[in-house]
């Protein structure tokens, strides 16, 4: 079913469900024009400039704190938290990839796109990104 | 059919994804980690910022990083949102886009800093 034919069917209904059986990798499924299922009309090139803009700079954000601890800590070993800071930031840039493809694809989201680049990486970012911080003000004492 | 200005609707998350509630249940439950991380990241950063520095005034570059970690929460918060079609709509879309440029800016500004003052300036 199309996304038009599927908006004519329930044009007052705001909620798009996924499909029951989602392909497992849905990238020809994507088109800019919609998000989670949603026509964007003149919010297009703004999401798309935002999505793009968030995965970016966490890729940057990865590079300038590569390049931080590597020259401060030297010769010296770098501590468990800036290691668990810096793969939680490079990690969350893989799942905002993931987050562009999936909500794109909506609602054809293809499996390995939601589970493995969008879901997993933002849970594991974040928990590295958490415990990161923590270790940072353990290692205080 | 053009997008909603702001609607709310009352989904619910243990049958969103199909029938298979441990399915369902997994995904709602890995948003805990998701939101709670950025969160958790920002309320230790700050705790390590005030043992650190106590009545000194916090640099800019942690400043920076610190609020990067604030914005990137409400970030993680409204992708749950917008995942879960809790909350649909341009308002929501031009939100999420401010917040996305904020947490971004901070994200960069505070990470450069912190390896221009260290390091590229040394």
């Amino acid at each position: 079913m199309s996304k038009k034919s599927f908006g004519k069917i329930i044009p007052y209904l705001a909620v798009v469900p996924p499909v029951a059986k989602p392909p497992i990798i849905g990238i020809r499924h994507i088109d800019l024009n919609y998000l989670m299922g949603q026509y964007l009309g003149w919010l297009k090139w703004p999401t798309l400039l935002g999505l793009v803009f968030a995965a970016v700079s966490f890729v940057v954000a990865a590079f300038y704190i590569v390049k931080y601890t590597q020259g401060f800590y030297r010769n010296r070993k770098i501590p468990k938290s800036w290691k668990f800071i810096l793969w939680g930031v490079f990690i969350t840039a893989i799942a905002e990839l993931g987050e562009m493809l999936g909500f794109y694809e909506w609602p054809n989201a293809g499996m390995f796109e939601m589970f493995f680049l969008l879901v997993l990486p933002h849970a594991i970012g974040g928990v590295l990104l958490g415990l990161g911080a923590y270790f940072l003000y353990k290692e205080l004492d | 059919m053009p997008m909603p200005i702001l609607e709310f609707n009352a989904v619910n998350p243990l049958t969103y994804l199909g029938p298979d509630l441990g399915f369902n249940l997994f995904v709602l439950l890995i948003h805990i980690p998701i939101v709670g991380g950025f969160g958790m990241a920002a309320y230790y950063i700050i705790r390590y910022l005030k043992k650190f520095y106590g009545a000194r005034p916090i640099p800019e570059e942690w400043r920076n990083f610190w609020l990067a970690m604030i914005w990137g929460t409400v970030h993680e918060l409204i992708e749950t949102l917008l995942l879960y079609q809790w909350v649909v709509g341009q308002v929501l879309l031009i939100v999420f886009f401010i917040v996305q440029v904020v947490a971004g800016i901070y994200l960069i500004k505070g990470s450069y800093l912190l390896a221009k003052k260290y390091i590229i300036e040394r």
